[in-house]
């Protein structure tokens, strides 16, 4: 309980993962939500998906390592989480799998095309749209007994804040795919893509607004930090609309500090409970030493998987046309 | 109910992944033996087959993420008990196997499967070696948590004020991770799984040599796998003893379901049931084929640390059989039938493996790789691997119940509290629906690629000569 550093710098890391996931994974998650408007063939298609094809993996690593990491340093908030959110996070999974599975097969299984382009669409759309809605409840508060496992069922996740949410991560992952496919991918594509993404830049623009005023009504101790962080975020979604290139650094940078005005309004919660009790950084941790230990590994291994990260983005730079050879 | 279900999800869960990565771990293995031949002596040979592994390969790791994937979760929708439980070591090896394995393996294998063009040779290998190291670091870290929920060390229980388990502190987590049986399960499970794509590589060879196409290529892919093979299936012997020794120590329960002993046996003349029927009711055998001593033999003679005394003990099943005061019975034995049988399975197979590997070894000695009925045979053999290693995998997981911590947690005060009953159960069919399609689509892809491979070279090779009849 007294070890309040080890437990501040997790809490920043399993953000950091989450930012990670979004900045890396966000891609694949944005551009199938809406792959049916922006790719019209089979080689735009696969111009997108040889876009992607070569980090699915290591980018979706990001999520097993902030879910880990979380079940690590805070046991109770994985537990209650995944045991809580059991249905929510089956559909989920259930939807992020067919899309992985279809990254791959779109480009092998030449039999079942359409049904693996359609995995792609839905496989991403869903879960574009659910990981907002959890992230919502988490923020509004779910409702946890003294035990602090989670009391309520599936339809107490669907209220209209989380929805909010949830369509605000939707818009905002669909803008960040859109400025990664102007840098990754050439052809017709391109310019669908521009044109959803003044779609969904707006929406996001329009959605963040009512969230910032309705987060700031149901917790009024929000400090200056959050106008300051809320502002910022504003000002950068302005700023794709005028700025005609390099949109992936500005939506990279939207994602990093909405990540960071999630975590300004959480801390020191990590899951804030309805009633009286609520999941934070400090009655939920697991042991020092287990803490120290998680932080050497992270600090040992993480510079190398930057590193290798950066010389596979290094290797397969250059824009797709899907006309290319891959295998 | 939810319990059972649970349990029946991880299962089916569990051995529906367990087809997959063994599969990436060998093929790991042997895509970087070929890479390393190729990089030192050049024959383009090498790189054919490293090609065509790295095909089969993709497909095997999509398949093998999926269903790993929902393991992941599983630990936290199923036993979110568990997890908080067990979540001081969890937290040290998952987050090791997430930041030293899958971003290693996810991100080199990117570079195996695309980069051929766009790297350079030794870039291309130390790939190759990457993936290797991914592969078998990710197989550590996952199996040091299962051999510590096997023999646990290192650990401090704390309680809550009713005296049920609160949560387990690690306190020296150098002993919780190479607890007593990492090692022997590492090394066990390992060259299973250098077994099983080893076997199904020379399977792949047996058939180019059968179906007289690609002879080179098969006979090459054919001799480097057999070897594999046959190295990995006789010390898979020891290392199995090595395992048994491990129960024998720390599970007694579990090695008399092994071995089906009811009653305690002492001396070194303990004979060795090699096929019984099992009345587990009437808690007896009802035929038994025994082989005298081998019991005392296996269990008598320990090779680290050398050991040597036949005059062993090996406790009973009725042993852990525990009546309480009010009259209530409590079964601290594992379900006997299934672990006997499945035990029986793989050493079976693994005896199997052992021999086609002798017959092998000496049919390529004596350069008889054109004996149709040897090649049809490996290439036969190919799915019996997945069965060994389910049935290992039965043998181990079954066989620490009714503990899933042995000795500290039972499975059945492990689970989520919330579970419903119709979830779980839709979830285990829509999970299953899923695999069985997507294991389908996996093999019907990788059989196209093993027929069509060498295809496209004779296509490519009709294509250059067109032009040389044009002028």
């Amino acid at each position: 309980m007294e070890n309040y550093l080890t437990q501040h710098i997790l809490y920043i890391v399993i953000g950091v993962a989450f930012f990670a996931y979004t900045f890396l994974y966000g891609p694949i998650l944005g551009s199938g939500s809406v792959f049916p408007v922006i790719a019209k063939n089979d080689t735009e298609r696969k111009a997108i998906l040889h876009s992607v094809a070569p980090f699915w993996d290591g980018a979706g690593v990001w999520l097993i390592a902030a879910a880990v990491v979380m079940w690590g340093a805070f046991p109770q908030s994985y537990a209650t989480l995944f045991g809580g959110f059991f249905l929510a996070l089956f559909i989920v999974l259930f939807f992020l799998l067919i899309s992985i599975a279809s990254i791959e097969l779109y480009l092998k299984d030449e039999k079942r095309k359409e049904m693996w382009k359609n995995a792609y669409f839905i496989g991403n759309l869903i879960p574009s749209l659910l990981f907002g809605v959890a992230l919502g409840n988490v923020i509004m508060g779910i409702p946890l007994n003294e035990d602090l496992w989670y009391t309520g069922n599936f339809f107490t996740l669907l209220r209209p804040y989380a929805l909010l949410v949830g369509l605000l991560g939707l818009s905002l992952l669909i803008t960040h795919a859109m400025s990664y496919v102007l840098l990754k991918v050439s052809g017709d594509v391109v310019e669908r893509a521009k044109n959803v993404q003044k779609i969904s830049n707006s929406s996001f623009l329009l959605l963040f607004v009512i969230f910032v005023f309705w987060t700031h009504h149901m917790f009024k101790d929000l400090s200056i930090w959050y106008w300051v962080v809320a502002g910022i975020i504003v000002l950068l979604s302005v700023a794709i609309f005028f700025v005609k290139e390099n949109h992936f650094w500005i939506s990279t940078a939207m994602l990093l500090f909405s990540w960071a005005l999630v975590g300004l309004i959480q801390y020191p919660h990590i899951i804030r409970g309805l009633g009286e009790y609520s999941i934070t950084l400090f009655n939920n941790s697991s042991s020092a030493l287990t803490q120290y230990a998680m932080i050497i590994i992270l600090v040992i291994g993480l510079p190398f998987v930057i590193a290798y990260t950066y010389y596979s983005y290094f290797v397969f730079r250059g824009k797709f046309s899907g006309k290319e050879q891959m295998y | 109910m939810e319990l059972l279900l649970a349990r029946i999800h991880f299962a089916m869960a569990a051995t529906f992944h367990f087809i997959f990565p063994p599969v990436t771990i060998g093929l790991s293995l042997l895509i970087l033996i070929f890479q390393t031949l190729y990089l030192l002596k050049g024959k383009e040979v090498y790189n054919e087959i490293s090609k065509l592994l790295v095909k089969i390969l993709a497909i095997i790791f999509v398949v093998g993420v999926i269903t790993g994937f929902t393991l992941s979760f599983a630990f936290g929708m199923y036993w979110a008990k568990f997890s908080k439980i067990a979540a001081d070591l969890i937290g040290i090896t998952i987050t090791a196997e997430g930041v030293f394995a899958f971003f290693l393996e996810g991100v080199f294998l990117g570079l195996l499967l695309f980069g051929q063009n766009r790297i350079p040779k030794t870039m291309y290998w130390f790939s190759s070696l990457m993936v290797f190291l991914g592969t078998h670091l990710s197989a550590f870290f996952i199996l040091a948590t299962n051999s510590w929920m096997q023999t646990p060390a290192g650990h401090e229980i704390i309680r809550n004020a009713a005296g049920q388990i609160d949560k387990i502190i690690i306190v020296n987590w150098f002993e919780a991770i190479f607890n007593p049986s990492t090692i022997a399960r590492m090394l066990h499970t390992t060259i299973a799984c250098w077994i099983t794509a080893s076997l199904i590589t020379s399977a792949i060879g047996a058939y180019y040599l059968l179906s007289r196409k690609n002879i080179d290529l098969g006979l090459m892919i054919f001799r480097v796998s057999f070897i594999v093979f046959a190295l990995s299936a006789f010390s898979q012997f020891l290392t199995g003893h090595m395992q048994a020794m491990v129960a024998y120590k720390y599970q007694p329960a579990k090695v008399a379901a092994f071995e089906a002993i009811w009653d305690t046996q002492r001396g070194p003349n303990i004979p060795m049931s090699i096929i019984a029927i099992i009345d587990e009711k009437n808690q007896r055998n009802i035929i038994n084929i025994e082989v005298p001593f081998l019991n005392s033999l296996l269990y008598g003679i320990e090779f680290f640390p050398p050991h040597f005394d036949l005059n062993i003990e090996i406790k009973g099943i009725k042993e852990f059989v525990k009546k309480l005061e009010d009259g209530t019975v409590v079964k601290e034995h594992p379900p006997v039938a299934i672990t006997y049988y499945t035990f029986r399975i793989m050493i079976f197979l693994g005896t199997f493996f052992a021999i086609l590997a002798l017959i092998g070894l000496y049919m390529l000695y004596k350069n008889k790789l054109d004996n149709v009925k040897f090649l049809k045979l490996v290439l036969y053999s190919w799915p019996l691997p997945f069965i060994s290693n389910t049935a290992g995998w039965y043998t181990a997981e079954i066989g620490r119940q009714p503990y899933i911590i042995y000795g500290v947690l039972k499975t059945k005060d492990a689970i989520t509290p919330s579970l419903n009953t119709s979830n779980v159960l839709l979830t285990i069919i829509v999970l299953l629906a899923l695999y069985l399609f997507l294991t389908y689509i996996a093999y019907q892809l990788i059989t196209k690629i093993i027929k069509e491979h060498g295809n496209e070279t004779e296509k490519a090779e009709i294509l250059s000569s067109e032009p040389v009849k044009e002028v």
